[in-house]
């Protein structure tokens, strides 16, 4: 089976690293007295074990991967951004403004973002924005 | 002799619908739901205000699967077990029968748990008080292993997932000794990641992503045929389903039993076991009704014996039980085995409340929802996608009004969306995230209480037996695992 | 230009009865309401550091429950978790000082800041009331030997380090009443030495399994299983008894010189309230803790509700952010 032996291979190195930061990273964790580990052990054996379940990935890469998803280009991309704004769009603008109006603007984007009818995108956005205002702030009163 | 009265079934009819809505809306949970309620509880009649809190609690686990079907997303980290299947389930045919299979399957879990509640809650309790942290820390090992045996065909990447779920579970105050973790100089990170936060990015987040980036215009839809039968999908065919497969069932229920009466995270692992076993002995390819089938009764099952613990030791085993106990102290009812001898007309209110939740109202609310969710699904796929986005940034800022959440929610759509492609199964990391704590918390303690002697792990008879479950896990799944890859390899 | 440029490249078609729909929803976005009027014309919040369902949450939401009578406003309860509490008591911190957020402020703030996790301290918030007072009862399995805290002492006196006790985790209010009452007696605090729990719910099932010998959390955390017949109470770390437990003695009736206010909650506002309004908040408070859907539900459950306010309040919470640290320094854990 042909396959990209250098890109089937990226996911053993990145959690190769992960498992080399975790490790660095615990490293000034102190111990309990007497010498016994402390808070440091279990991200330790964790790493240790993403550390060689890494290895494991990069000595036999799966060729296995989600061929659905295989057709990312860049147009992919930028829309995969366009949502993610949506979501930083409610972090910025909800301390300003009703939870509602705020998940509405989330909805917008998204919607814009998946070129549906802007027409129908606004009317869903508002109707998802007034039942989330009722539910949240009217409700729950968050 | 009446078991509940008309104003205790008025508040159970309540309380399953606020329940309903608790489960469904991501980020809004049962316990929660549970809290809200607890003021007014105080001031209500114990004939009312426990009959409420079981319809909530019943039905907030199955509305829970409203989010797995229409979204992705599932409510508890115990129906992420099966949040793939059920979502394929609704999508391929229809949603009616997908939470059909769902409501009916709680149902019928949720009543053997009654039974059992009914008739062995002294004996159960005794096990109970028997588990110290050394069984808690094999209980943890048994989830995970099923956990990683779970995972389909290639049981690396289940591991892996496995581990990042851990890893992400180490950031902010160790649980034990208080040493703040991985915060990144960050007192927002002290508290450490909110497992529903990232399960809300991982499913449904990361669903819209993917379907953004692919370009999807529509999702494949049911037949028109199958939604004509609304009746016959939600009641008829899943019933036959469940009569087909009560062996399954049974078997679910009883884990679902055992498991989630320890306090603790007893439900999350008892539904990740029968999923598991599930998974592991099935000759067939296709299961994924039996796969839902075995979650969702199993699910349901524990939040009956949940309130075994509570009900006769008096121990909490949950926040909900918790809030139960509160309530009795409050009314003056002593939990504990004089319980069983002095208040037989509250044990049988309990437990008439139990059956009706269960007989009566999870179908009618469940078909209920169902249709709501059959709605949703009809909605053009260009619109539904960012009307999830919506409720999934409300739902990640509701858990804890904390904004930070909502960022943890959105990297973990994208890293959830990283994971898929590399064939990275996502219901394991929220495994991971929940046993986590457990895990290490009962190892440490079990190593502090013995001095860091490793034998201590294998002195104690239920531990033991614990450990040979989890040894058999490995030895059956392995099997398992060879057999199905020589399986499709002939099938090539 | 944005609507005629940009949307149309991206496949998103725009006529004129969106743009009206677009306005509207902008202009309702816009549309806030900002009038202050007087004190309290809107809905109050009160920030719980706490999970739902736990013993803070129970009483601030009683409380919340009756306040909204006595204010004639909504009072809701959200609940700011993580962080060993720190989340939520930051939260609070921050908000402004304008009345309209309040929030319960526990035990911890006397010990987070020695331990360095924060800087936060109680002079961050202009305190209202002290609602309730949660104290340490010493609990121990219902087959154990001794019959009262003389014989436990005294096993701890013949062994020291063999028994175990729990509770929290390590550093936690129960743990340093715990080293509190060694010290009374004469111990060192290896005497009984600490297995940190996630909280008294784990440490209770650790008791009953046999983990561990003896438990220090309170008396509502422990009093179901008390009352089940599971465990036996010896005693109470508090100045008096409590009127739901009349039977368990406190630790100074058995001639041992200790008593902790232990797990307590304070109704505060951010620093630099104005006076009107905290002498407003001050009154509705103490005219709510007296009403009996507040106490009677509460001291049922094992609460000890007392009403501190003012300077008397001051004094306190100086008298326990010292205690703490001490006992928090002897500890190991005070940087």
């Amino acid at each position: 089976m042909p396959c990209n032996s250098i890109v089937s291979r990226i996911p053993g190195v990145v959690f190769l690293t992960l498992a080399a930061f975790t490790w660095l990273s615990a490293r000034n964790f102190p111990s309990l007295p007497e010498g016994y580990p402390g808070p440091g052990l279990f991200p330790n054996v964790l790493a240790f074990l993403l550390a060689l379940a890494g290895i494991g990935l990069i000595w036999r890469p799966s060729v296995e991967v989600d061929t659905s998803a295989q057709r990312l280009h860049r147009k992919g991309i930028t829309r995969i951004l366009g949502g993610l704004s949506g979501a930083i769009l409610f972090l910025l603008i909800n301390p300003w403004i009703s939870i509602g109006a705020a998940a509405g603007m989330t909805c917008l984007v998204c919607g814009i973002v998946m070129r549906a009818r802007i027409k129908a995108v606004l009317i869903t956005s508002t109707a998802a924005g007034i039942a989330i205002h009722l539910l949240f702030s009217g409700l729950l009163a968050l | 002799m009446t078991l509940v009265s008309w104003e205790g079934f008025l508040a159970l009819i309540a309380g399953a619908l606020y329940g309903a809505l608790f489960g469904a809306v991501p980020g809004l949970t049962a316990t929660l739901a549970v809290a809200l309620f607890i003021p007014i509880a105080f001031f209500l009649d114990a004939a009312i205000a426990l009959p409420a809190i079981i319809a909530i609690s019943s039905v907030a686990i199955y509305a829970g699967d409203v989010g797995s079907a229409i979204a992705r997303i599932p409510g508890t980290p115990a129906s992420a077990a099966y949040a793939d299947e059920l979502h394929n389930l609704s999508r391929s045919r229809g949603a009616l029968y997908g939470l059909g299979i769902s409501a009916l399957g709680s149902s019928v879990g949720g009543i053997l748990g009654t039974l059992v509640l009914a008739g062995g809650a002294l004996a159960l309790a005794t096990l109970a008080a028997m588990f110290s942290s050394f069984e808690y820390f094999w209980i943890a090992v048994l989830g995970l292993t099923a956990g990683v045996f779970a995972s389909g065909r290639h049981l690396l990447k289940g591991f892996i997932s496995l581990l990042i779920g851990l890893l992400l579970s180490t950031v902010g105050i160790d649980p034990t000794l208080g040493y703040p973790r991985f915060h990144f100089g960050n007192p927002a990170f002290l508290g450490g990641l909110d497992y529903i936060a990232v399960m809300i990015g991982l499913f449904g987040f990361s669903e819209v992503l993917y379907h953004m980036g692919a370009g999807t215009k529509s999702a494949p839809a049911a037949h028109a045929s199958i939604h004509r039968r609304a009746l016959n999908n939600f009641y008829a065919a899943p019933l036959k389903l469940i009569r087909k497969a009560r062996k399954l069932v049974v078997r679910s229920s009883l884990l679902g039993i055992f498991v989630g009466f320890l306090p603790g995270a007893g439900a999350d692992i008892g539904a990740w076991v029968a999923c598991s076993l599930e998974k592991i002995s099935a000759k067939r390819q296709k299961n994924e009704e039996r796969v839902v089938l075995a979650g969702v009764s199993s699910n349901n099952a524990a939040v009956a014996s949940a309130w075994i613990p509570a009900l006769s030791l008096g121990l909490p085993g949950d926040t909900v039980t918790a809030m139960v106990l509160g309530v009795f102290m409050m009314k003056g009812v002593t939990p504990g085995p004089l319980l069983f001898q002095e208040q037989m007309p509250l044990i049988w209110m309990l437990f008439g409340a139990f059956l009706i939740a269960n007989i009566l109202l999870l179908p009618t609310v469940g078909l209920l929802t169902a249709r709501i969710a059959r709605t949703a699904l009809r909605l053009p796929f260009s619109l539904l996608l960012p009307v999830i986005a919506a409720t999934c940034v409300t739902g990640a800022y509701a858990i804890n009004n904390n904004p930070l959440d909502v960022g943890v929610m959105a990297l973990m759509g994208v890293v959830a969306l990283m994971l898929r492609r590399g064939g990275f199964p996502l219901a394991q990391v929220v495994l991971g995230m929940v046993l986590g704590p457990i895990l290490e918390q009962h190892f440490m303690v079990s190593a502090i209480k013995s001095n860091w002697s490793p034998l201590s792990f294998f002195e104690r008879p239920v531990a033991l037996i614990l450990m040979g479950a989890c040894v058999a896990t490995v030895i059956l799944g392995i099997a398992a695992h060879k057999r199905r890859l020589t399986g499709s390899d002939e099938g090539n | 230009m944005l609507v005629r440029m940009v949307l149309p490249r991206l496949g998103v078609v725009v006529d004129r009865g969106s743009v009206w729909i677009g306005l509207l929803l902008v202009t309702l976005c816009a549309c806030q309401p900002n009038i202050e009027q007087a004190y309290p014309s809107r809905p109050l919040t009160v920030i719980v550091p706490w999970k739902a369902g736990g013993g803070t949450d129970t009483a601030t939401r009683t409380l919340a429950a009756v306040l909204q009578d006595e204010l004639e406003q909504p009072v809701n309860v959200v609940n700011r978790t993580g962080g060993g509490g720190i989340v939520g008591h930051y939260a609070l911190s921050q908000a402004q000082p304008d009345g309209y957020t309040l929030g319960a402020i526990t035990v911890e703030i006397t010990m987070m800041h020695w331990t360095g996790l924060t800087p936060l301290d109680y002079t961050n918030y202009s305190p209202i009331a002290l609602v309730t007072v949660n104290s340490s009862a010493i609990t121990v399995r219902n087959d154990a030997p001794w019959q009262d805290v003389h014989d436990l002492v005294a096993a701890l006196k013949a062994e020291p380090g063999t028994l175990t006790a729990s509770g929290t985790s390590l550093g936690g209010i129960w743990d340093l009443c715990r080293i509190g009452f060694l010290e009374a007696v004469g111990l060192d605090q290896s005497a009984m030495p600490w297995v940190p729990s996630q909280g008294a719910a784990a440490a209770l099932q650790e008791l009953l399994a046999g983990g561990v010998d003896v438990v220090t959390a309170s008396l509502a955390e422990t009093d179901a299983l008390r009352r089940a017949g599971r465990v036996r109470t010896l005693a109470l770390m508090a100045n008096e008894r409590l009127s739901v437990a009349p039977d368990v003695p406190t630790l100074k009736e058995l001639g041992i010189d200790y008593a902790s206010e232990g797990g307590w909650m304070v109704l505060a506002a951010p620093e630099n309230l104005p006076n009107a309004r905290l002498e407003l908040l001050r009154v509705a408070v103490w005219n709510a803790s007296r009403r009996p859907e507040f106490s009677v539900p509460l001291e049922r459950a094992g609460f000890r509700l007392q009403h501190l306010t003012g300077d008397s309040l001051e004094l306190f919470l100086r008298e326990e952010d010292s205690r703490n640290g001490m006992l928090m320094n002897e500890a190991g854990l005070a940087l």
